[in-house]
C-alpha cells in the first residue's frame, strides 16, 4: 500500500496523517469514526486530481496538497469586531458562524426559530441529535467523487445543519457566514446539510470571507435536498483571501417539482473552484445555477456545472460569466447530461466572459452528454473584451474611460448579479465592483 | 467664432476622406450640412466629438479659439460638444438613468459645479421631459437596449437635452425614423434652439430641414464643402439631386 501511494501521490501521505492525529483527539460515534476511515482510505486510491483529469483540466492542485496545513483548533482566534463587520447587514436572517472552521455560537443567531426548523452546528448536533445527523449523512450517495470530497469526508470538523420541515415556508433567510482569520497554514472542511422538506420554502445564504491575507485552505462541501413541490434559494459569495485556497462542491438533490436556484459570486482566492451538481430525484424539477467569477493577478477561478437530467421534464439553465483581468485565469466547464430514455428535458447553458488584460485567460468548455431523443437543449460561449464602440460612446458624454470601463464591466455582469437573492448582498456586490473595477492594478479592501 | 474649421484634411485608418473643408459657425446658428454617401459626413462628426482611428493630417480646428483636436472626447463632452449618433449603441447592463447621471455629473465636476443629488437629477430629468417626447420607461432600461430605431434617436435628443451642450453635432439623426419620430425629434431640437447654442446637422436629405430650417446649409462633396447657401439650397438639392454640383465644382 505504502509504495503504491507514494508512486502515485506522495501527497495524500500527509492528508491521511492528519486524519489519524485528528481521530485520535476526538471521541465520536463510530459511524462517523468508519466514515471518516473509510474516506481517509478512499483518498489514499485515488489520490488528489491532476490536470489528466477532465474535471480539474487548467487548474493544477499542486500549490494545495504540495503543502503541510493544520487543522484548526478549538479556540476563536479573532476579535468579535471583526466578525461583527459581516453580521449586522443581514437583520433578519438566522445565522451560523464559523471561525477558521470552528463554530462562533456568540455571534451565531438561532433565536426564533419555526417550530421544526433546525439550524445548528454539526458539532452542537452531534452533541444533542447524532441519530439525525447519522440519517441525514447516512443518506448520502456520492457523485462525481474526487480526492477533495473524500478529504473533506475524513476531516470535516463542523459545519452547518438545516433541515426545514414538510409545509414550511421560512420568511427569514439562513445565513451561513465562514470567517477565516488569514491565519496562514489552517485547512477548515466545512461540510454543510440543507435539508429541506416537501412543500417546504426556504433562502440560504453561503458565505466565504477572509479577513487579512494568508495562505489557508478552505475545502467545503455542500449538500442541498430539495423536497417534493420545495421550493430552494442559494447565494453563495466566495471571498477568500487573496493568498488563500478555496474549493468547494455544491451537491443539489432535487425531487419530484422542485425548484433549486443558486447564483455563486467568486472573487476571491489565489486558487478558487466551486462546482455545483444537480441531481433529480424525480420529474418536473427546476434548477437554475449562475455564476459570476472575477480573477486578476495570477489567481485562478475554476468553476464546475453539471446539470445531470436522468428523470423526465427536468429543467436547468446555466448562466456564467467571468472578468479576467492581468494574468488571471478563469475556467467554466459546463455539462448537460440527458440520461438515455428521459423526456421533457429543457436544458440551457450560458458562459460568457470578458478579458480586460491581454495577458487574462478564459477556458470554457460547454459539454453535452445527450442520449435522450425528446429534449431542448441549447448552450453559447463568448469570449470578449470591452466593445470600443461603447466606450466611445462614453467619453462623447463626458465620462472618463476608467468610469466608462468600470460601468461597462458592471453591465457585463449586472444579470448575474440581478439573479443574487439578498438584495444587501446584491448592493455590496455592486458597492464591491464598482470600486474594484478601476482594473488598473489598484486593490481595494472592502467592507464585505 | 464658436467654430472654426481650416483646411482640415483627415484620414480613416489610413485612407484620406476629408480634404480642405472649411466651415464657421457661430452660436445661435444652425448649420445643415449635406451631402451623398462617402462624402465625409460621419468623418467629419467622428472628428468633431474625437473618435479613436480619425486623425486631422493638416489643418485645424479651433473651438472658442482653442485647439479642439488637442482634447480627448471626454474632454470635449465636457467643453460643451454633443454628438447626437448615426448609430446609438445598446449597452446592456447599465441603466439609462444611471448612464445619464454619471454623464451630466462628470461635466458638471469638470465645470466646477457640484454634483446633482438623486432629488436635483430627478427634477431636471422631468424638466428635460417636457421638451423631448420620450417614454419615461426608457429610463429605466438599459441605454439603448432593445430601443426601436425612434427610441434610440428620441433618447438621443434627451441626451442633448439633459447636457446641454453649446455645440451639438446630429449625425443624420433622420435616418429611418417614420415620420412622426422624425416629427418628435424635431421638435426636440427646436426646442433646444437657443442664441448661446449652435447645431450642425448632418444629412443625407432635405426631409429633416423642413422641420429644423437651418440658417446655413453645405454641400459636403469629395471631402470639402464645395458650396455653402441658405435653406433653399436644401429644395434645390432636393429636386436636382448631388450631380449638378459635381458637375459644377468639377470631377471629386
Amino acid at each position: 500500500m505504502t509504495e503504491v501511494m507514494n508512486e502515485k501521490q506522495p501527497a495524500t501521505a500527509r492528508f491521511v496523517a492528519l486524519h489519524e492525529r485528528f481521530q485520535a483527539a476526538s471521541i465520536e460515534p463510530a459511524w462517523l469514526v468508519q466514515r471518516r476511515r473509510a474516506a481517509a482510505e478512499r483518498l489514499v486510491e485515488m489520490g488528489f486530481p491532476t490536470t489528466r483529469d477532465e474535471a480539474w483540466k487548467y487548474t493544477r492542485v499542486g500549490p494545495i496538497v504540495d503543502r503541510d496545513w493544520e487543522l484548526p483548533g478549538v479556540e476563536i482566534g479573532v476579535a468579535g469586531t471583526e466578525i461583527e463587520r459581516f453580521t449586522t447587514w443581514e437583520d433578519d436572517a438566522y445565522r451560523l458562524v464559523f471561525v477558521d472552521g470552528v463554530y462562533d455560537a456568540e455571534h451565531s443567531r438561532l433565536d426564533d426559530l419555526p417550530e421544526g426548523l433546525i439550524v445548528a452546528a454539526h458539532s452542537t448536533l452531534l452533541r444533542e441529535q447524532p441519530d439525525l445527523l447519522e440519517e441525514i449523512e447516512g443518506r448520502h450517495v456520492e457523485h462525481a467523487i474526487d480526492g477533495f470530497k473524500v478529504l473533506n469526508a475524513a476531516l470535516a470538523a463542523d459545519g452547518a445543519f438545516v433541515r426545514v420541515p414538510r409545509g414550511l415556508k421560512l420568511e427569514r433567510p439562513i445565513h451561513l457566514l465562514f470567517v477565516a482569520s488569514g491565519r496562514a497554514e489552517v485547512m477548515s472542511n466545512p461540510r454543510n446539510l440543507i435539508d429541506v422538506g416537501d412543500e417546504a420554502k426556504a433562502f440560504v445564504v453561503e458565505r466565504y470571507v477572509g479577513l487579512e491575507s494568508g495562505c489557508y485552505f478552505t475545502n467545503a462541501h455542500t449538500e442541498v435536498y430539495v423536497g417534493c413541490n420545495a421550493e430552494v434559494e442559494h447565494d453563495k459569495i466566495q471571498r477568500e483571501s487573496e493568498d488563500a485556497f478555496h474549493i468547494a462542491d455544491l451537491e443539489v438533490h432535487i425531487e419530484r417539482d422542485g425548484r433549486f436556484s443558486s447564483t455563486a459570486i467568486s472573487v476571491g482566492a489565489k486558487i478558487g473552484r466551486h462546482e455545483v451538481q444537480q441531481v433529480q430525484g424525480g420529474p418536473n424539477t427546476c434548477c437554475t445555477l449562475n455564476g459570476l467569477y472575477i480573477v486578476d493577478g495570477d489567481r485562478v477561478s475554476d468553476n464546475v456545472v453539471v446539470a445531470h437530467h436522468s428523470r423526465d421534464h427536468g429543467r436547468s439553465e446555466q448562466l456564467y460569466k467571468g472578468i479576467l483581468d492581468d494574468r488571471g485565469l478563469g475556467i467554466f466547464n459546463g455539462s448537460i447530461i440527458a440520461d438515455e430514455g428521459t423526456k421533457g428535458t429543457d436544458a440551457h447553458q450560458t458562459n460568457k466572459n470578458l478579458l480586460l488584460a491581454e495577458g487574462a485567460v478564459a477556458e470554457t468548455r460547454p459539454q453535452l452528454e445527450i442520449y435522450a431523443d425528446d429534449i431542448a437543449c441549447s448552450h453559447g460561449a463568448t469570449v470578449g473584451q470591452l466593445d470600443p464602440e461603447s466606450v466611445f460612446y462614453m467619453l462623447s458624454r463626458g465620462i472618463d474611460e476608467k468610469t466608462a470601463r468600470a460601468m461597462l464591466t458592471h453591465g457585463f455582469a449586472a444579470d448575474v448579479i440581478d439573479r443574487v437573492g439578498s438584495a444587501e448582498t446584491r448592493k455590496r456586490i455592486e458597492a464591491y465592483l464598482a470600486q474594484r473595477v478601476s482594473w488598473a492594478g489598484v486593490k481595494v479592501k472592502e467592507e464585505d | 467664432m464658436m467654430l472654426k474649421i481650416e483646411n482640415l484634411h483627415a484620414s480613416v485608418h489610413g485612407k484620406e476622406i476629408l480634404k480642405g473643408l472649411d466651415l464657421e459657425v457661430k452660436a445661435g446658428e444652425v448649420h445643415a450640412v449635406m451631402g451623398p454617401n462617402g462624402s465625409g459626413k460621419s468623418t467629419l462628426s467622428y472628428l468633431l466629438s474625437g473618435r479613436e482611428g480619425y486623425e486631422a493630417t493638416r489643418g485645424r480646428v479651433l473651438y472658442d479659439g482653442k485647439d479642439l483636436l488637442e482634447l480627448g472626447p471626454e474632454e470635449r463632452a465636457c467643453a460643451g460638444i454633443f454628438l447626437a449618433f448615426q448609430y446609438p449603441v445598446a449597452i446592456p447592463g447599465v441603466n439609462n438613468m444611471y448612464f445619464l447621471k454619471a454623464a451630466v455629473n462628470a461635466q458638471r465636476k469638470h465645470r466646477g459645479l457640484p454634483e446633482l443629488d438623486a432629488m436635483e437629477f430627478m427634477g431636471l430629468i422631468e424638466e428635460k421631459l417636457k421638451l423631448v417626447d420620450l417614454k419615461k420607461d426608457l429610463l429605466s432600461r438599459s441605454v439603448n437596449d432593445g430601443f426601436s430605431g425612434g427610441e434610440k434617436k428620441r433618447n438621443e435628443i434627451f441626451q442633448m437635452a439633459m447636457l446641454e451642450p453649446r455645440l451639438a453635432v446630429l449625425d443624420e439623426t433622420d435616418s429611418g425614423l417614420d415620420i412622426d419620430a422624425l416629427k418628435a425629434v424635431a421638435d426636440g431640437v427646436n426646442a433646444l434652439r437657443g442664441p448661446e447654442r449652435a447645431m450642425i446637422v448632418i444629412t443625407h436629405y432635405q426631409r429633416l430641414l423642413d422641420y429644423i430650417v437651418p440658417d446655413k446649409v453645405h454641400v459636403l462633396l469629395g471631402g470639402r464643402i464645395v458650396k455653402s447657401g441658405d435653406k433653399s439650397l436644401a429644395l434645390e438639392l432636393e429636386k436636382k439631386g448631388y450631380g449638378w454640383i459635381e458637375q459644377e465644382v468639377g470631377a471629386v
